[in-house]
């Protein structure tokens, strides 16, 4: 009954083998790396101070560009990727995933402003403004195309508000740890593949 | 039933309601569901709105204008990409449904615009918004506000 044995052995150690490849394929994440977007970058944070992107490596980061005033989009994409990074907190990474929201519009999105905004989706958010120049020049190292237009509410002059909303190509980043992106997110994405991929880096 | 007629004669009223509370009639001409504004933080300067209104109806139905009590200008946005492949918004003076159909309004498409709050509304609370009808009815459903989509 030696064949008995042996093969028991074999298929046991077929079934391991394949469990530890398995195991190795879960946790190299398949995500390639976009080596055409992304890169270093220095703007202002929500507490005024000058922010160098090089204070995320090590984390996890769900990045995307918006601006406060705007109702509709940008909010939700701002509770949705904070949604997704408190799966991941509870998960026990909070520390490892941050979020970064970077604004097109200086001129209302101060830090004072930012600061009050954020908070109200938690203290993990950190909200980036900057000159105009020093903007345009991170949403083109990540190719996003922004454009101011007249408000769609009005010119502002009833108070309806200032006149000026921006159109925006709107995509959330998945940058991994060491700062590059990995994956570029439609904003309505699902929060658990956001979760999911995002765990891949970790 | 939370959906009320207001602002129309007495005896129509009556009937409306008479209507509306009786379930399972075709006659139901109006139903409005998935109504919610979005809880944005207390510093935004306007918020968004979301429902979906059918038309059980025979006649086509036209919302020319939408109103709250909370804030001071509320229009119909619509969410389109333009031919640079940005999203833009545009605003839309009326919009029809027409006899069975229902339009919907939500987050990435066509969407109320909530500008000149009195105060920006908490998670939790519900705010009345009245939609103008064509020929001078008006519909008037509470939204619950909420951080996130039913």
């Amino acid at each position: 009954m030696h064949w008995v044995r042996n093969s028991v052995i074999i298929l046991v150690l077929l079934f391991a083998g394949g469990a530890a490849w398995y195991g190795m394929q879960d946790q190299a994440s398949q995500l390639p790396v976009n080596t055409r977007l992304g890169g270093d970058f220095t703007l202002t944070d929500q507490t005024g101070e000058r922010f160098h992107s090089d204070s995320l490596d090590g984390k996890v980061v769900l990045l995307f560009f918006g601006f406060t005033s705007c109702p509709d989009i940008c909010p939700a994409t701002l509770a949705r990727v904070t949604q997704a990074r408190r799966m991941l907190a509870d998960e026990g990474h909070g520390d490892d995933v941050q979020v970064v929201f970077i604004t097109f519009d200086p001129a209302r999105d101060t830090p004072e402003h930012l600061n009050k905004y954020l908070s109200f989706f938690g203290d993990a958010v950190i909200g980036l403004t900057g000159t105009e120049e020093e903007i345009a020049t991170v949403a083109e190292q990540f190719g996003v195309v922004y454009l101011k237009t007249p408000s769609a509410s009005g010119d502002g002059s009833d108070g309806a508000d200032a006149g000026y909303d921006f159109s925006h190509s709107d995509f959330v980043y998945l940058l991994d740890t060491q700062g590059r992106v990995r994956k570029l997110f439609q904003n309505d994405e699902d929060i658990d593949l956001m979760v999911k991929d995002a765990r891949t880096l970790l | 039933m939370r959906v009320l007629f207001c602002n129309v004669p007495t005896l129509k009223r009556l009937l409306a309601i008479v209507v509306l509370s009786a379930p399972g009639l075709a006659a139901a001409q109006l139903q409005l569901t998935d109504a919610w504004v979005r809880a944005v933080p207390p510093v935004s300067s306007g918020t968004a709105g979301y429902f979906v209104l059918q038309n059980n109806g025979t006649e086509p139905v036209t919302v020319t204008g939408v109103s709250a009590s909370f804030a001071h200008h509320v229009m119909m946005h619509s969410m389109a990409r333009n031919d640079d492949g940005l999203r833009q918004m545009q605003h839309v003076d009326d919009v029809t449904v027409a006899p069975g159909e229902e339009i919907a309004f939500v987050p990435g498409g066509m969407h109320l615009m909530i500008m000149g709050m009195d105060a920006v509304p908490s998670p939790g609370e519900r705010v009345e918004i009245c939609l103008q009808l064509k020929g001078g009815d008006q519909l008037c459903h509470d939204f619950e506000v909420r951080r996130e989509q039913p």
